[in-house]
């Protein structure tokens, strides 16, 4: 019983709460522009919450990991050690003169552009060594006329977009001066059913993005409990 | 009121009014279900939920990078949904499924799904709270993080349905070729699934993404929604032509 | 040997054990409170075998159960004249000879002999004569008949009465013992059944047979005056002479005592001290019965007075009451102990050992009922009990058949007509039995072991769960195929391996992925590394600049100089190498038009980002134009915005209330000098977009069009996010007004604006363009080589 007038109220404020957003946007109504303004200054408050939420989370975790001994307990300790460092030297800027206030204090600062660019760029690195290795062995693990396609569209896109050096030649087409070269061509045949294709890709995404909404908004999909 | 906004509004209230019929229609020819497409993805998830099931190894899920509250709350919604119809038969492996995101306010409601699913199969002492985890705050650290997972937790299999940058697709991707774990994932941003359909096994284009509880699910609201989509799909595409054909004669 | 019959199982058990031999249960009351730890007493004659463990008798050299040696062999097996094995005919188990009926499955031993005795009619009755052992191990205390001298031994529990003469198939426990005594009628009849225990016999019983078949029965089961009865009659082997005399009551052994014998002298003083324990009515018969000459003439102790006062038929013949061994004896009859006389009754007659009268002195007399059990016509009012007057008949008649004749003969007289048994109704009489004194039902035995021990009334363990029992029943070599023997090894193989703990498998390193891995990275490295130290500028700067990155060029020329520009930096280290050129060229040209810059993000790491770019552009322009910038005055960053869309569309309506302090953390940020007259999106002079994700891109351009629609908005993106954000550019109304979309349009960008050229420029262009064409040709030739491989090798398929 409890637990279904606890769903019937978690449905009414959800439904609720996101008609008023809707119809606000849409309606030049006063009150419902400010009801919201209101809740969307509140979701921006939850969404500040969830970081620390996910920080917590992430912390209990590598802590179990840790006390558990699991596979790969050792990185945990640089986890931990990392979280528990950058919150200890924030609490401790403000007494420290050196360090400085804020965010932008000499210890981020230095965390900052010593480790997280250093990772991220590497990491970044990484990304174009994998995404050549996976295009390598396309055809191998999946040959069929959608992935000939995918491999001769790549190719062709690497070609054409990348500078050309003056030392290799481009061959001229058309008449004139005006005429493109080769490489005008085919960006022309690359560019237009890429970028046709995403676009379709793109509103079915969004199509999809509006039902999911609107099952929320109907009360179909109840993803905070039944 | 402008004219943009009362298109808008009446492109919702369409949408909306089929929505609500064709869901009425799927729940009533329930015992005639809808012919969907064939999509290798999801025909492909049953058969990588139950080896890991019987091979006793955990099934990773993953909401990617999609925040409650933003841009990509959809795709996570759509995730979760994944997600609740999914975990019912990964629960019944030694080790209980495992979903990794990089939100909060995701992790809560993928918590809250996982212990849905333990107390719909009476086993909530089987229920471990960590399992839904915050895998990394920002998106390089997500995709690092699920590198180290596939080969630390015994993943036998890997779902990615939410947001996710090229970056963590494709760690993600290359970590499980390297363990030998199979990949299904999808993902909200074109550029991201054009990386996932050459490095994942099983990659998800489009709008698959989320159609998850219409095809694994065969829930009926899913259904007809798809169905919905069908159809404002089809409005679209004359709308865009109609256009197109109304500007050239123009000029 | 008697068979006590277990009152648990129900299963038959020889007399002198005191457990059963299936149950454990007891056969005989404990008589002495046992403690635990007291050993069990031994079973007096009985010896257990090595081999199965089964109490057998004392007697036996080879185990009746698994026939194996019970003592070690030091000669050849003999068997014991009084005791040996008999396999049983239906179940093929062995059985101690002096049974009569097998233990297993009380099918008979013996061969049921319906030879009649000599004078009687052609019936399967048993006599006393033709089984002189086998008597001995009767159980039928036909005391009865010995008195009148018969031989009462081999008589099965037979109501003589109902079948008119004795049948040896009727049980024991079914017909009163002084009954069976009617059975002198024929006592040469053979002994078909005779597998009643013992123990359903009073001991009292017992004792008058003059047969010394009963070992074991314990002198304190024979009643004292039988007893005297036994010392009275003449002298007979006797197993157990001492049990059997404390079983004839005293009043019987003064009436053996009192009849004479030929072959024993017969002590009339027994008799006459058993003369006063005798009723009168049995002494005033002592005189009147005659006595019938009796091989044991046990000393009659007392004889009681009523007993003393019979007449006796024979004295000279006085038999006295002998013990139940020696009851059955054939020659013994206890009717010798009462003094011979004629006016005693036959029944007296037959406790002295007398030789019953053929026919009865006065046979109206005699009861009918006991008339139709010696075979005489039933008498009418003699003034004497009929069973008394059938004892006073004298000699038992042996073998008195059950003839219908006889019967007919004698209903004409009494009116009762006899039934005769038919043969096969005989044959299943059950024998006769000793009866033994039920145990109480109080469960007296006490568990040894396990958890339960100590503990009475619980279910034994040991016999039938705990104590494994190997059969006794040999088990033919079987014949295993060479298949059966494989899967019997594979099976025990598997259920071996279940215990042992595998080691987890060693991963076996492929080098054939590894090897194509390191090629690839190794192609890739050359690639990226040695052109811009080998060939130098094989890259060389753009001469054009596109459209797009004109068109935002032109937008930050003709900007205001009184209103700041809103940076936003939406990206992340990861894309640091591409963007922050793009960036700085941006924010460069921004400041040295004299143009404020606030910078914002909505990643926490995008506002670091802008904090690293701003602080780079502001040295390096110090450098160059000897200008200070400082925070507030010509730059500021905000810092992070959080909510995604929602942070952006409250920014864009109020950002005084979404910022409250700045990436520095001063409290005050809205009254600095860069943003004092900023209340809202719009009274920024332009917003610039710097974003590798097309989605912050979009978020941006929607969610600022209500409040920014007026101000120029372009965008620095990556090569990647370029195709999806050109729409907002290339569209009817397009929202963004320029961009600059990749590294080489941020280097036409840097030389578009007159910059001076940075460094790292130039080796990045390099970089990337061997890097992509590297890429280029290892995609192509890899699949290529691959597609190639995989239609080679499907026709071999």
């Amino acid at each position: 019983m409890t637990r279904r007038l606890t769903t019937l109220l978690a449905t009414i404020i959800a439904v609720g709460a996101g008609l008023v957003t809707l119809f606000g946007y849409f309606l030049d109504v006063p009150l419902l522009g400010t009801l919201r303004g209101l809740l969307v200054g509140w979701a921006a408050l939850l969404a500040g919450v969830a970081v620390w939420v996910g920080a917590i989370n992430l912390l209990l975790v590598h802590s179990k990991k840790l006390t558990t001994q699991a596979p790969g307990w050792l990185y945990s300790i640089f986890v931990i050690l990392g979280l528990l460092g950058v919150v200890a030297v924030n609490v401790l800027a403000p007494f420290i003169p050196e360090i400085g206030t804020g965010p932008s204090n000499a210890a981020n600062q230095w965390i900052f552009q010593s480790l997280q660019i250093t990772l991220g760029t590497a990491l970044a690195g990484m990304v174009f060594f994998f995404l050549v290795l996976a295009g390598y062995r396309l055809l191998r693990r999946r040959l069929s006329v959608v992935t000939v396609t995918f491999v001769i569209v790549a190719v062709v896109s690497l070609v054409v977009l990348t500078p050309w050096p003056p030392e290799i030649p481009n061959p001229v087409l058309g008449v004139g001066s005006e005429g493109g070269t080769l490489r005008d061509l085919l960006r022309a045949l690359t560019l237009v059913p890429a970028l046709a294709g995403a676009r379709g890709l793109l509103l079915g995404i969004a199509l999809g993005v509006v039902a999911t909404g609107l099952r929320v908004l109907l009360a179909l999909d109840r993803p905070y409990g039944e | 009121m402008e004219l943009q906004r009362l298109l808008g509004l009446g492109f919702v209230l369409l949408f909306a009014a089929l929505l609500a019929g064709f869901t009425f229609v799927a729940r009533r020819n329930r015992a005639r279900p809808r012919v969907l497409r064939d999509i290798e993805a999801f025909r492909t998830l049953p058969t990588t939920v139950g080896q890991a099931v019987e091979t006793g190894r955990r099934l990773h899920i993953s909401l990617g990078t999609s925040a409650i509250g933003e841009r990509d709350t959809a795709t996570a919604l759509a995730g979760l949904t994944v997600l609740d119809l999914v975990s019912a038969e990964a629960a019944m492996s030694d080790k209980p499924p495992v979903i990794t995101t990089a939100d909060g306010a995701a992790m809560l409601l993928a918590q809250d799904a996982l212990h849905r699913v333990y107390e719909r199969q009476n086993a909530l002492r089987r229920y471990d709270p960590t399992s839904a985890r915050v895998a990394g705050l920002s998106a390089i650290s997500f995709g690092a993080a699920l590198t180290a997972m596939v080969k630390d937790e015994s993943v036998a299999g890997t779902i990615l349905i939410g947001s996710a940058g090229a970056a963590e697709a494709v760690l993600m991707t290359e970590a499980g070729q390297r363990s030998h774990v199979a990949t299904l994932a999808g993902a909200d941003d074109p550029s991201t699934q054009a990386l996932l359909f050459a490095a994942a096994d099983q990659p998800l284009v489009g709008e698959d993404v989320y159609a998850g509880g219409a095809y694994i699910g065969r829930l009926a609201h899913h259904l007809g929604s798809l169905q919905a989509q069908d159809v404002l799909r089809i409005i679209i595409g004359l709308a865009i032509v109609a256009g197109v054909v109304f500007k050239t004669l123009v000029r | 040997m008697a068979v006590i019959r277990c009152q648990a199982c129900g299963k038959p058990n020889p007399d002198f054990l005191d457990t059963c031999q299936y149950c454990d249960a007891r056969l005989k009351p404990l008589t002495v409170p046992r403690s635990p730890s007291e050993p069990a007493p031994a079973q007096v004659g009985v010896v257990h075998c090595q081999a199965c463990g089964k109490p057998n008798p004392a007697s036996l050299e080879v185990c009746q159960f698994c026939e194996s040696p019970l003592r070690p062999l030091t000669g050849p097996l003999t068997m014991p004249e009084t005791a040996g094995v008999v396999k049983c005919q239906a179940c093929g188990k062995s059985n101690p000879a002096f049974l009569d009926v097998c233990q297993f499955c009380e099918s008979p031993l013996k061969p049921v002999d319906l030879t009649p005795a000599a004078g009687m009619p052609a019936l399967s009755i048993p006599t006393q004569e033709d089984t002189p052992a086998a008597s001995a191990v009767e159980e039928a205390p036909n005391w009865l008949s010995s008195l009148r001298g018969a031989t009462p031994a081999g008589e099965p529990e037979t109501p003589d009465w109902l079948a008119g003469s004795a049948e040896a198939a009727a049980p024991a426990e079914d017909i009163p013992d002084w009954l069976r005594g009617m059975q002198s009628a024929t006592p040469s009849a053979p002994e078909p059944e005779p597998a009643a225990p013992a123990a359903d016999v009073p001991d009292w019983m017992s004792a008058l047979r003059s047969a010394p078949a009963e070992p074991a029965t314990p002198a304190e089961d024979v009643p004292d005056w039988l007893r005297g009865m036994q010392r009275a009659a003449p002298s007979a082997p006797e197993p157990e002479p001492a049990a059997s005399a404390a079983d004839v009551p005293d009043w019987m052994s003064a009436l053996r005592a009192e009849s004479p014998t030929p072959a024993e002298p017969s002590t009339p003083e027994p008799l006459a001290a058993l003369s006063e324990e005798l009723p009168d009515w049995l002494r005033g018969m002592q005189s009147e019965a005659p006595v019938q000459p009796a091989p044991e003439t046990p000393a009659a102790a007392e004889v009681p007075d009523w007993m003393s006062a019979l007449p006796s038929a024979q004295p000279e013949s006085a038999v006295p009451l002998v013990a139940a061994p020696s009851i059955a004896s054939e020659e013994e009859t206890v009717g010798e102990v009462l003094p011979p006389s004629d006016s005693a009754p036959d029944w007296l007659l037959a406790l002295r050992g007398a030789a019953p009268e053929p026919e009865p002195a006065s046979p109206e007399e005699m009861p009918d009922w006991l008339r139709a059990l010696r075979g005489v016509t039933p008498a009418k009012g003699t003034g004497k009990t009929d069973f008394l007057r059938v004892l006073q008949s004298g000699e038992p008649e042996e073998a008195e058949p059950a003839s219908p004749a006889v019967l007919a003969e004698d209903s004409g007289e009494g009116g009762l007509t006899q039934a005769a048994l038919p043969a096969w109704l005989a044959a299943m009489r059950p024998v006769d039995v000793e009866y033994t004194a039920l145990t109480d039902e109080a469960d007296t035995y006490e568990e040894r072991v396990g958890v339960l021990a100590g503990m009475r009334g619980v279910l034994r363990a040991e016999p039938t769960v705990a104590l494994p029992r190997k059969s006794t029943v040999q088990v033919h070599k079987l014949d295993v195929s060479e298949g059966h023997a494989a899967q019997v090894k594979l099976l025990i193989g598997l259920l071996t391996e279940e215990g042992q703990a595998r080691p987890a498998p060693k991963m076996r390193v492929r080098f054939g992925p590894l090897l194509e891995r390191l090629i690839i990275v190794a192609v890739l490295l050359t690639a990226i590394l040695l052109p811009p130290y080998l060939v130098p500028g094989l890259f060389p700067p753009p001469a054009t600049i596109t459209p797009e990155t004109q068109a935002a060029f032109a937008t930050v020329e003709g900007l205001p100089v009184d209103r700041p520009a809103l940076v936003i930096m939406d990206y992340d280290p990861s894309n640091a190498g591409e963007l922050d050129p793009a960036a700085a060229a941006l924010m460069s040209h921004l400041m040295r038009r004299g143009i404020a810059v606030v910078t914002v993000s909505t990643r926490p790491l995008g506002a670091a980002m802008g904090d690293v770019v701003l602080v780079g552009v502001t040295e390096a322009l110090s450098q160059t134009t000897g200008f200070q910038y400082a925070s507030g005055t010509h730059y500021l960053n905000l810092g992070y915005l959080p909510g995604g869309a929602v942070g952006i569309a409250q920014f864009a309506a109020d950002p005084r209330s979404a910022i409250l302090t700045d990436f520095a953390g001063t409290p005050d940020v809205w009254a600095q000098p860069v943003v004092g007259r900023v209340n809202s999106i719009g009274d920024f002079g332009a917003v610039v977009l710097v974003t590798a994700s097309p989605d912050s891109a979009r978020a941006w351009i929607e969610q600022t069009q209500a409040f920014a629609a007026q101000i120029p908005m372009f965008a620095a993106l990556s090569a990647g996010a370029d195709p999806l954000v050109r729409p907002y550019y290339e569209g009817d109304s397009p929202r963004l007004r320029g961009l600059v979309s990749g590294l080489f349009a941020a280097d036409q960008y840097q030389r578009q604006a007159g910059q001076p050229e940075d460094s790292t420029l130039a080796w990045r262009r390099d970089m990337l363009g061997s890097g992509l064409f590297a890429a280029a040709i290892l995609l192509a030739g890899g699949n290529l080589v691959y597609a190639l491989m995989g239609a080679l090798r499907r026709p071999r398929r």
